[in-house]
């Protein structure tokens, strides 16, 4: 049924292919190189969009937001100290509750969802969902661990003495934070990779930038959530506000790697693929919400509140690590969307398969000169054959 | 040895009895009586009940690009269209006098099917080209689809084809975005990915696929790949000793990270033209790379955090 709905109404340049053509060759404007003989097939596109729903580009917040949480959490426990017992035990309570929900995302999307195991019997190098299936298995179980043993410790939920306490807690918390630590950067880093590995323009283009970029939101956006619980549990004193600060100093190299990566990215990717984050929807969503409001304006106010040197409340703090988790969501939905336009892009797609004559296989003329003359016992054509 | 079609689109008459046959060899569901206005062209592309679509590209007074060879010396189809029939001329006494004594008049169909350009100017919209060709799954020597599938269900079979095994599909959906040519789709009802298994159940049998079968004109022909491309050649070559100097064959001897396809098409323009890459490029191509940035960025960003909470502890 999906397939029908995307020529019930054939625009202008289906039914005018002549001016489709001029059109594509004026369209290619914005600083775009325009295609050479801009050629398309009645403006259709050349590959396949995306088919996910909202939960993926949702998954891609949370995963982020857990990734960059356990990388904290276990830079935190190694060497934070006694001050960073509480954003130890944040991350690990955070952490298995967000790999939850992000599986049952994932498998909510998938189209047989019951056949979700099917990902489980193979682990394939070439394909980052596949690799991405056993870092979120992974993550779950040593995050979901952690947070046992660090349960049994508070004697919450699992009381200290049971049997399962015990257990919980004779756990080797050294080895296990450090792969916790390690699968969150995993967690962080492979959806931007996921993206980068398909025949999207929007996402090929520049590909290698994307699997920073998304790692440099995750550690972000994890810094983030991590001084919001921080902040909301509302301790006071110099321990906890060194504490923090050491959140925020995390929070602010991740957004300038960000910035960064994205100035990169603006340079890498040809105008014509990077079209649907310039313009319409999801470009403003992603200037203005990712790049402005979640990377920008974070950094900006916390250098007002660094050269005005004087403390500020609760509430005030919590903007920035606020912005920068909405600028994560929008950062992500915007790249995934944008997507989706760029696939639907005929022009685009064709800028990113750009090749010279010759360069992909010969020319027809080189193909001439190397052909046979007529085979001597072969029919090319049997029409009269029988 | 790898089976595979060789697709001629010279020899298409845009019949779509390949579509018809695919659709009831597989027992595909029907796609609705949609018209889309642009063309005779109203299955649009390839998807998940559609393994065999048939493009119509109607080349108006001098859109005809060709490669920019001929055409940029002598402006357009007409011209081309004009050289094609003093050239076939030609071609008719040295073909016929050169292998036309075997007596079976095998050569003489291919001097009449093919009409590829009418150089008469004017007439009804000027028209004076009519490309047709019969797309399917290229069946990619590294194929994006097989690769990027997490549950392994896309598998190369004995028969060196991709098929997608429709037990163990989970309906991802990775693999739809990591063809390079928009082949393979969900089928929205059944959850699973679908696209040409090169009628994987008709060769077990010794049979070739529906479309090649069906096919009036051999414009689709069914074979071993290597068999094929030694056949395509020829053609070309025939083409090109008869004035059809743009003909090419596509997929056939790739310099791309795609490599060659087991599907590959004779076509006379640009890629394009036909909504085919001119350069498509295997997803998986950028995979290490990527990983390797990742990874670097980790350890950089990983770095910055351990410098912040060694150094930041003094500040606090």
């Amino acid at each position: 049924m999906q397939k029908y709905e995307k020529y019930d109404s054939p625009p202008a340049q289906v039914l005018l292919p002549a001016l489709w053509r001029h059109s594509d060759t004026a369209s290619a404007d914005d600083g775009a190189q325009p295609v050479t003989n801009p050629v398309t097939y009645y403006g259709r596109p050349m590959i396949h969009k995306p088919l996910w729903r909202w939960y993926i580009p949702l998954y891609f917040v949370l995963g982020g937001v857990a990734g960059g949480a356990a990388m904290i959490g276990a830079v935190a426990h190694f060497l934070g100290g006694e001050k960073h017992r509480g954003t130890v035990r944040d991350a690990r309570y955070l952490t298995p509750v967000i790999a939850l929900i992000s599986a049952v995302l994932l498998i909510a999307d998938l189209h047989r969802p019951l056949r979700f195991f099917n990902m489980l019997r193979v682990f394939k190098l070439s394909s980052p969902l596949s690799v991405g299936t056993w870092i979120l298995t992974a993550f779950g179980m040593t995050s979901g661990a952690l947070a046992g043993r660090q349960a049994a410790e508070d004697n919450f939920i699992l009381p200290r003495q049971s049997w399962a306490g015990r257990l919980a807690r004779s756990l080797p918390a050294g080895p296990l934070t450090a792969l916790w630590g390690l699968l969150g950067l995993g967690l962080g880093g492979y959806t931007g990779t996921l993206l980068a590995v398909t025949a999207v323009p929007l996402w090929a283009a520049g590909g290698v930038l994307l699997g920073p970029l998304f790692l440099a939101t995750a550690l972000a956006s994890g810094a983030a959530a991590l001084t919001l619980m921080a902040l909301g549990w509302g301790k006071r004193g110099k321990a906890a506000d060194a504490a923090r600060a050491q959140l925020e100093t995390v929070e602010e190299i991740s957004a300038l790697a960000q910035l960064g990566i994205v100035a990169a990215r603006e340079v890498v990717v040809p105008a014509r693929i990077n079209k649907p984050l310039r313009h319409g929807l999801w470009g403003r969503v992603y200037q203005f919400g990712a790049i402005g409001g979640g990377m920008a304006t974070p950094l900006l106010l916390r250098l007002i509140i660094r050269l005005s040197g004087r403390r500020v409340g609760g509430v005030i703090s919590a903007i920035a690590p606020t912005l920068a988790l909405l600028g994560a969501l929008a950062e992500r939905f915007a790249i995934t969307e944008a997507g989706k336009q760029s696939a639907d892009d005929p022009l685009a797609y064709q800028e990113l398969t750009r090749g010279t004559p010759g360069e992909a296989r010969p020319t027809a003329i080189e193909q001439g000169k190397q052909a046979p003359q007529l085979p001597p016992h072969r029919s090319h054509v049997a029409a009269l054959d029988s | 040895m790898a089976k595979g079609f060789f697709t001629d689109t010279t020899l298409c008459i845009g019949c779509k009895a390949c579509e018809v046959a695919c659709k009831q060899w597989n027992q595909l569901p029907a796609d609705g009586y949609k018209l889309t206005g642009m063309s005779y062209d109203n299955t649009v592309g390839l998807g998940a009940t559609t393994w065999r679509h048939v493009a119509f590209i109607e080349q108006l007074g001098g859109q005809g690009n060709v490669n920019g060879h001929q055409a940029s010396e002598q402006q357009g189809a007409t011209a081309i269209g004009a050289n094609i029939r003093r050239n076939t001329t030609i071609s008719v006494d040295s073909v016929i006098g050169a292998n036309g004594s075997d007596g079976n008049g095998r050569y003489a169909a291919v001097l009449e099917a093919p009409r590829l350009v009418d150089d008469t100017t004017g007439g009804f919209l000027g028209q004076n080209r009519w490309l047709m060709m019969s797309d399917v799954c290229k069946h990619c020597a590294n194929a994006g689809c097989l690769e990027a599938c997490p549950t392994g269900a896309i598998i190369r079979n004995e028969f060196g084809d991709v098929y997608v095994q429709p037990d163990i599909c989970n309906g991802c959906g990775y693999c739809t975005i990591a063809c390079p040519f928009g082949v393979i789709d969900i089928q929205q009802d059944d959850g699973r990915a679908w696209k040409c298994t090169l009628c994987y159940d008709r060769q077990k049998d010794g049979l070739e696929p529906a479309c090649a079968k069906a096919c009036p004109t051999q414009s689709i022909q069914f074979g071993e790949v290597d068999e094929l491309r030694e056949r395509a050649y020829a053609r070309v070559g025939m083409l090109h000793e008869r004035g059809v100097t743009d003909a090419y064959l596509y997929g056939a001897d790739e310099n791309t990270s795609v490599g060659n396809l087991n599907a590959f098409f004779l076509l006379v323009d640009q890629p394009q033209v036909y909504n085919l890459p001119e350069k498509p490029h295997v997803p998986q191509a950028q995979v290490i790379p990527a990983y390797v940035a990742t990874a670097i960025t980790g350890l950089a960003l990983g770095a910055a955090t351990i410098a912040a909470f060694l150094l930041g502890g003094r500040r606090g």
